[in-house]
């Protein structure tokens, strides 16, 4: 290909197309641009609110405003690129613009190449500096953006660093969804002989490609109990271009918020989005190239091709109206499904042949393709989808299982390998329970098995199942699995993790003071966040606490935890928060706490004063009557530690009225809320800290 | 050279073209002729590289026309619609041209501009049919190509119009040596300028022929007798047809001019005129000869 026609073919179609350069330069800066000032502006307005101590009013633009103003830009340019490009493939629809066009001494791939460019040049070429500026627009909030996240006082600020990402990687994200509509809308057009057609069966072809993937997945999981889609099929759909990455990431969003992943998440789907899109681009190519010149004004230039896109809207069609209609039983339903995919089907076949001729093939094809629509659905009915909800991963492959619901107090893992056979058997049992129906397993209902894959996968089924009269389904997997050895706790395990360390547990920590009417007061301590080297040491020490205080009766972890101090470590969810009895209470003096029970010695002038602050003994609760203190279950085992029995030695039993004389923090509860209160004399409590830190030093792991 | 080796081109259920065969020299003013859905227009566009044939090789000079950008440097086509410059002025349109091909002369532009005085600067969406047509010519032969294609180049226009077009055509060719093939179903228009004619009809071509020597094989002798003769009686003369009319006798014979008009004499007409033939009326009456109903041809 010489570069001399195609350059010039390439510089008429620019100059024809000036005018659009200068809309598709505003719906940009509308798409790009705009969002980023806005999100800068909102953080830091954030900032200055967070400056004044929280005072007065602060200009908090919503979220849904910067989003709505995007998506209204990328829909109306989404259809800007379908119209535009359609119309400027004239000389496909137009005869006398064929056949200037066609005769010029330019050759066919030169002008193809012509007119691709050129239309990818007028839409794409303002979105890359634009994009540009948004990066460094916000980008340049991110100091703002951790400041706030370093704040203690509000859990809702640390939503802002996953959201300025998302913010960017979204923006990227949408060229690739433009390239998906530029590309599909050429393929199309090369197909047709009509401008009408070009847009009409571009949308159509946008629409059925993720559109039928979804209709049949939505019915598909409609019969799988235990599960609605998974984050596979979600990839999946983000693959087809062009709108599958906005489908998967608005799916997954809905469940993980901030933290939902774009196609730019996930390479292998990134890549396959753009092949698929490049296919289309080869695909026009050689459609074009073989056409007919004189089918212009035609509908469709390969008939065939008109078939496929009818009938495959009308495939996914019937599987919409089929997961809409699924609950009617019977002829209605049916014939309700059947009249209204007719409709649509038969009102293009109408369009393209413009008379009722031969109108008796097209509602055979149409019978045809219902009938095999219809057995399809049925056997996924039938068959609950294939047995797909009875299909559990290969045992082999599980490196632990994740349960949580409605009985468990908190997330309970399982590692070992009897324990991991133990729930995969119960489990099965609990598949052929007949109530058995697809649950949401969080806030405490129903039940959530988490599958952990030794390749990192997780699979993942929620159940829920009416308790009767006769049985409670869940309660007893419930029952059975605790009986199973449990590993480390879900929470636990949520500690370990570098997220939670170096995210959550920076972000989560917060003095909960109250004032008098109750109500929560978040002070400025904008140096109080915690380092994450210094949670993990905290973790490490705690870990070791929780794996000593392990009922292996009742597979719980029965003792809460406490370290002196008073900040709650909190869950995030969304802006609420919710304190979780299952997290640990990490007092505000922990970084103290964890410096002086590592080196109790050399903690010099930062040794903290015993009578103002809360001392450093754990207290817990026993699940029977006895009396075990986690430490001192550790001092029994270890009774000829001299540590212990130097700490030992300070323990007595409260004498009944004479409160005065003893440490007030330090208690022993049993499972009825009943505690006995041994204390420490305060004359005492320096020495027994001193001895209580050298002995749990010497007994954790560090 | 155009030529034309057993193309054939069919849309659909019908054959436009089949098994053609046609040869056009250079230099030469062609004019195709054929009643409406004869296959003109498709005929010009495999010329212009536009059809692909289904069958055959279409060759100019002896290249490939289809989709090879270096031969249609040779030619240009001026559609029998110019709506697709709407949107342009004329200067927008001859900027058009001259990108893409490179013997474009602005001259030339100007030199036939001057003569029909189009505006330059308004769109050609404002022009009448004949001044978009003649924008077309103007920039067509200004383009400089050695073969100029029109599709029914005079259709719509006024006589003053049309004859403006011929024109330029004319003085184009007279000084470019350039190649021009007209189609339309106005034989008239094909008789003023165009030296060779060719007749499309069902895929085929039914008359290919040089104007000159067809005029001159053909004359039309009017005539009285007393009684109407027969072709019988002239069995020297190979006569087509003899047809009385306002009260004179028509005798269209082939053969040469003096010839047929001595052997005519012979039998002592009291009038005998040699009357020049139209183009229209030479084919008419070859059509006959060859058995095809003439209201179906034009």
């Amino acid at each position: 290909m010489t570069t001399n026609g195609f350059g010039k073919y390439f510089g008429f179609k620019l100059k024809k197309r000036r005018a659009q350069l200068f809309v598709f330069a505003v719906l940009n800066f509308l798409t790009t641009i705009l969002p980023a000032i806005i999100f800068k502006n909102m953080i830091s307005g954030m900032r200055e609110y967070a400056n004044r101590n929280f005072d007065g009013e602060h200009s908090d633009v919503s979220y849904e405003f910067f989003i709505m103003i995007m998506f209204l830009s990328v829909a109306i340019s989404v259809i800007m690129i379908i119209v535009t490009t359609a119309r400027s493939l004239k000389l496909y629809y137009n005869r006398p613009a064929m056949d200037t066009l066609c005769s010029l001494p330019v050759s066919y791939s030169q002008r193809f190449w012509g007119d691709f460019l050129s239309g990818l040049f007028v839409n794409f070429i303002t979105y890359i500096p634009f994009f540009g500026i948004s990066l460094l627009i916000t980008l340049s909030a991110k100091s703002d953006v951790e400041y706030l996240a370093g704040l203690k006082e509000s859990i809702r600020f640390s939503n802002y660093e996953p959201l300025m990402y998302l913010l960017i990687k979204v923006i990227i994200m949408i060229i690739i969804v433009y390239l998906g509509v530029y590309v599909m809308t050429t393929f199309v057009s090369s197909a047709c002989g009509k401008l009408s057609s070009s847009i009409v069966f571009s949308v159509i072809l946008m629409v059925v490609l993720p559109g039928i993937f979804i209709s049949y997945a939505d019915f598909f999981y409609s019969f799988v109990i235990g599960t609605e889609y998974t984050k596979e099929i979600m990839s999946a759909i983000g693959m087809l271009p062009p709108f599958g990455p906005l489908v998967a990431l608005k799916m997954d969003f809905e469940q993980n918020y901030f933290g939902a992943e774009t196609l730019i998440d996930q390479p292998i789907c990134l890549i396959i989005n753009l092949v698929l899109t490049v296919s289309f681009a080869v695909g026009a190519y050689f459609i074009g190239k073989y056409r007919k010149a004189e089918r212009v004004g035609q509908g469709f230039v390969y008939e065939s091709v008109h078939q496929v896109l009818s009938l495959t809207l009308s495939v996914m069609l019937i599987g919409a109206f089929s997961f809409k209609y699924n609950s009617e039983e019977g002829v209605v339903g049916i014939f309700l499904i059947a009249l209204f995919s007719f409709l649509v089907y038969g009102a293009l076949e109408l369009a393209q042949k413009k008379s009722f001729k031969g109108f008796g093939i097209t509602v055979l094809k149409f019978v045809g393709t219902f009938a095999v629509c219809f057995a399809f659905l049925t056997a996924i009915k039938n068959t609950n989808a294939f047995n797909y909800s009875k299909k559990l991963p290969n045992e082999s492959s599980v490196k632990e299982i994740v349960v949580s619901g409605e009985y468990f107090a908190r997330e309970t893992c399982y590692r070992a390998d009897e324990s991991i056979k133990g729930v995969f058997e119960e489990h099965k049992k609990l598949l052929d329970e007949p109530s058995l129906s697809t649950g949401s397993g969080y806030d405490g209902e129903g039940l959530t098995i988490q599958y952990i894959l030794n390749s990192g996968k997780v699979f993942q089924r929620n159940y829920n199942a009416p308790k009767t009269d006769t049985g409670d389904p869940i309660r007893d997997f419930t029952r059975n699995v605790q009986k199973l050895k449990s590993s480390d706790m879900g929470s636990y395990g949520l500690m370990e993790s570098k997220d939670f360390t170096n995210i959550r547990a920076k972000f989560d920590l917060r003095p909960t003071d109250y004032d008098e009417n109750g109500k929560a007061v978040y002070p400025n301590f904008p140096q109080g966040n915690i380092l994450p080297e210094k949670t993990e040491e905290l973790a490490k020490l705690l870990r070791y606490d929780l794996e000593n205080n392990y009922n292996a009766n009742d597979g719980r972890y029965n003792s809460e935890i406490k370290t002196l101090g008073e900040v709650d470590f909190s869950r995030i969810d969304g802006e609420e928060f919710e304190a979780w009895d299952n997290y640990f209470n990490i007092y505000e003096t922990y970084e103290k706490t964890v410096e002086f029970l590592k080196n109790p010695d050399n903690y010099g002038d930062s040794q903290p004063d015993v009578n103002s602050e809360k001392n450093y003994f754990v207290s817990c609760k026993t699940v029977d009557n006895s009396i075990r203190l986690v430490i001192s279950e550790n001092l029994t085992s270890n009774s000829d530690n001299a540590n212990v029995k130097e700490f030992l030695k300070y323990i007595e039993m409260r004498e009944n009225g004479k409160d005065e004389l003893y440490s007030e923090l330090f208690r022993i509860h049993d499972l009825n809320n009943q505690f006995v209160e041994y204390g420490i004399r305060k004359e005492n409590e320096k020495a027994a800290i001193e001895a209580f830190i050298k002995c749990h030093n010497e007994l954790s792991v560090q | 050279m155009i030529k034309f080796e057993n193309v054939t081109k069919k849309y659909e259920d019908f054959t436009v073209l089949e098994n053609f065969n046609l040869e056009i020299p250079t230099g030469c003013a062609y004019g195709l002729l054929g009643t409406n859905g004869a296959g003109k227009s498709t005929l010009l566009r495999i010329l212009s590289g536009v059809y692909k044939p289904d069958s055959g090789k279409v060759t100019i000079d002896g290249e490939d026309i289809y989709d090879n950008a270096k031969t249609k440097q040779k030619i240009l086509l001026i559609s029998d619609e110019t709506s697709q410059f709407n949107g342009m002025t004329l200067l927008q349109m001859k900027k058009f041209y001259k990108t893409f091909y490179a013997k474009f002369s602005d001259e030339k532009f100007n030199q036939l501009n001057n003569i029909v005085n189009l505006p330059v600067n308004k769109k050609l969406g404002g022009f009448s049919k004949g001044m978009k047509r003649q924008a077309a010519v103007i920039c067509g032969i200004a383009a400089g190509t050695d073969y100029l294609f029109l599709d029914e180049a005079f259709d719509g226009l006024d006589p003053s119009m049309r004859s403006e077009v011929k024109k330029m055509i004319i003085d184009a060719m007279c000084d470019n040596d350039m190649t021009v093939v007209t189609s339309s179903h106005n034989l008239h228009e094909i008789e003023e300028y165009c030296d060779t004619v060719g007749l499309l009809h069902h895929g085929s071509m039914l008359f290919n022929k040089d104007l000159g020597e067809l005029k001159g094989n053909i004359h039309k002798v009017q005539c009285k007798f007393e009684k109407l003769p027969e072709k019988e009686d002239f069995p020297e003369l190979d006569i087509l047809l003899i047809e009385e009319k306002n009260g004179f006798t028509n005798i269209i014979a082939k053969g040469g001019a003096d010839e047929t008009l001595e052997k005519i004499k012979e039998k002592s007409p009291n009038v005998c005129d040699l009357i020049p033939l139209s183009l229209k009326e030479i084919f008419i009456y070859e059509m006959e000869a060859l058995n095809y109903d003439r209201t179906k041809l034009m």
